[in-house]
């Protein structure tokens, strides 16, 4: 059994863009959150693995903070097309002071701080050497999420 | 080529062309080029996933995090 373009484009979009997935059980279908929210996405300095959560080995480089990271469920936010989700802006996050880290994965969770719930997480198409001075972004595109 | 065993891959850019490495082998495309073959694959990824069998969804994730000060340019 496979998953149809439509079945594929329909959940990501009912995830990333809040959008009800429409004629599943009914003509709405799968409804969209009440508040649809925010994702955080979370910088990690090793793979935080399936068991893992929003804090697994997070980074903690000095002035880090996870909710820089934050990225609406909207279409303002995400962009999905082709079976792929996509950030619609950069996400930026703060400068790295003293202390640095070696960033290799990332995740994209519901909670701005703490352990929090991780959906999804990912590796960096390269690790990213942060020390002061550095300030880590992903640009408007540049982080995917394909679901085959 | 058949690449049968995991070979060391990487995607990188020069410049307006896409460097990918397949092993030994390495390649350098302009982006239309890139982003064309990036669909092939996916979709031929997809016909193989079929026919092996595996029926499992699998969701990718990938991310390219760069510093900020460099794109500001």
């Amino acid at each position: 059994m496979s998953a149809s373009n439509v079945f594929e484009n329909g959940l990501l979009s009912l995830i990333f863009e809040n959008a009800n997935y429409a004629n599943v059980g009914d003509a709405t279908g799968l409804r969209g959150s009440s508040t649809a929210g925010v994702f955080y996405v979370s910088l990690h300095t090793a793979s935080p693995g399936e068991g893992g959560s929003q804090s697994t080995s997070e980074t903690a480089y000095t002035n880090y903070l996870r909710s820089g990271g934050s990225v609406a469920r909207s279409t303002a936010g995400w962009s999905v097309a082709a079976g792929v989700a996509d950030n619609d802006g950069a996400i930026t996050y703060a400068t790295c002071g003293a202390s640095g880290a070696t960033l290799t994965d990332f995740g994209i969770g519901s909670d701005s701080t703490g352990a929090g719930n991780l959906f999804l997480y990912g590796a960096l198409t390269a690790s990213l050497i942060v020390n002061s001075g550095i300030t880590p972004s992903f640009a408007a595109g540049a982080l995917d999420v394909t679901l085959d | 080529m058949d690449l049968l065993k995991k070979e060391r891959i990487a995607v990188s850019i020069e410049g307006e062309l896409v460097v990918i490495q397949l092993g030994n082998v390495t390649l350098k495309v302009p982006y239309e080029t890139a982003l064309q073959l990036s669909q092939w694959i996916r979709f031929r990824a997809k016909e193989a996933k079929k026919r092996a069998g595996d029926v499992s969804r699998h969701w990718s994730v990938i991310g390219n995090l760069t510093d900020a000060n460099e794109t500001r340019g």
